[in-house]
């Protein structure tokens, strides 16, 4: 693949790793110099796989939100750590680059088909409140990019509170039915849910709005 | 194109999870500030505590810094120092610790004692260390400050905070400077509360990576 040769052609800068460490642990200034050092590589990665600037600036946006959403998954695998910090963010912007690439595609197939028959024309004129069937599908997205990072955010709670919260919330038990069925007093369940709630809270706002909004809007296109 | 920032908004929720943080260090910082204090309150401050040398007084004032400042900062992620200055600042807290502890009398054998030693004393000075230092910890530990780092090294970092603490409520506290009375019931103390703290810190971590 090219992204992948591009990627393989460039080194790693050195000290990458280190600067992932610290901004895994919470370092805002860490965080700044693996921007400098990744940003203008990732770009030009990005520029040379959709062939669009504009729509590789917003990739690049979008790599950086989805990679820190993600970051508690990240692993030094391989004998490069610096390496492997470049691999992860490469990887996370070709799916991306990937998925824009797609949705280009469908979107042209759909125009084609829409200029190609006049019915089909006339049929749009008709005004309707009824979502079309390209809002039906590209809501369909927006819920399935949503429920996925929800299950990503779940996955990252503690053992006893992601129990509580898939009873609760997609069993439907109630607080005292959980109660009884893990054989915990109600007030720790109580606790355990506002503490994953809160947590869920966190995690899902503010960046993943804009993730989400980022990629509602076709992967930045 | 896209008006998002993400590098501003990334930045932004760093500084939410750093402000987080601060609201673990906050009841712990507010109890290592006021045991001295507190604890001089209750027991009464050593007589000759102002009568000490000014390079004493001063080195135990770094500790308290150190305690209150520094190792929490770096125990619970809110400064991010390079490796070098780590190992200076850890090196310099035990060397503080170990003098404070120890007293004049490390330099000066016939530096006066204030009060001939005794086995009753080493033990209340050992419960007042271990007491002062238990009281953050368990601070420390229902705040869940002790699982703020990725890695469990910052739990020794909050470790050595508290023990620096418990050895300078008892050195403000207690007036006998003897070697024989320091060592064991002020600094060996000291060094037990590490090792327990260490170890409830770095089980409490290991605790939240498992359950995680």
């Amino acid at each position: 693949m090219t992204g992948r040769a591009t990627q393989e052609g460039r080194s790693a800068p050195a000290g990458l790793h280190a600067l992932m460490d610290r901004y895994l642990d919470g370092d805002a200034r860490a965080f700044a110099a693996l921007h400098a050092a990744l940003a203008p590589r990732l770009t030009a990665f990005l520029v040379h796989l959709v062939r669009d600037t504009a729509a590789a600036e917003d990739l690049v946006q979008a790599t950086w939100l989805k990679a820190h959403l993600a970051r508690a998954r990240f692993h030094v695998q391989g004998a490069s750590p610096d390496g492997a910090v470049q691999a992860w963010y490469f990887t996370i912007a070709r799916n991306l680059a990937v998925d824009h690439l797609r949705a280009g595609v469908r979107d042209r197939r759909r125009r084609d088909l829409g200029d190609d028959g006049g019915e089909r024309d006339r049929l749009a004129e008709i005004p309707s409140d009824l979502p079309t069937a390209e809002d039906l599908e590209i809501g369909e997205a927006e819920a399935q990019e949503i429920t996925s990072r929800v299950r990503d955010a779940l996955a990252q709670l503690p053992a006893g509170q992601r129990e509580i919260v898939e009873l609760h919330k997609f069993q439907g038990l109630s607080m005292a039915e959980i109660a009884a069925r893990l054989r915990i007093r109600e007030g720790a369940v109580r606790v355990r849910a506002h503490r994953a709630y809160k947590a869920l809270a966190r995690w899902l706002t503010p960046t993943l709005r804009a993730l989400l909004l980022l990629l509602a809007r076709g992967g930045g296109a | 194109m896209t008006e998002i920032d993400a590098r501003a908004l990334i930045a932004g929720d760093l500084a939410e999870r750093r402000r987080e943080r601060l609201q673990h260090f906050r009841p712990a910082w507010l109890l290592t500030a006021a045991i001295p204090i507190v604890g001089l309150v209750l027991t009464g401050a050593r007589d000759d505590l102002w009568a000490q040398p000014a390079w004493m007084l001063g080195l135990q004032a770094l500790v308290w810094g150190l305690a209150l400042f520094a190792l929490p900062a770096l125990g619970l992620g809110l400064w991010f120092p390079g490796r070098a200055a780590r190992v200076v600042l850890g090196l310099l807290a035990a060397a503080v610790a170990f003098v404070v502890a120890a007293g004049p009398a490390l330099f000066d054998m016939s530096y006066p004692t204030g009060m001939e030693d005794h086995p009753i004393y080493q033990v209340g000075c050992a419960s007042l260390t271990l007491g002062a230092g238990a009281l953050v910890l368990a601070v420390c530990a229902l705040s869940g400050a002790f699982v703020q780092r990725r890695r469990s090294a910052g739990a020794l970092w909050l470790a050595a905070a508290i023990a620096l603490l418990g050895v300078l409520t008892t050195t403000w506290h207690c007036v006998i400077t003897g070697l024989d009375h320091t060592l064991p019931s002020h600094l060996g103390a000291g060094v037990l509360m590490l090792l327990v703290a260490g170890l409830v810190g770095a089980g409490l971590h290991r605790r939240q990576r498992d359950r995680a």
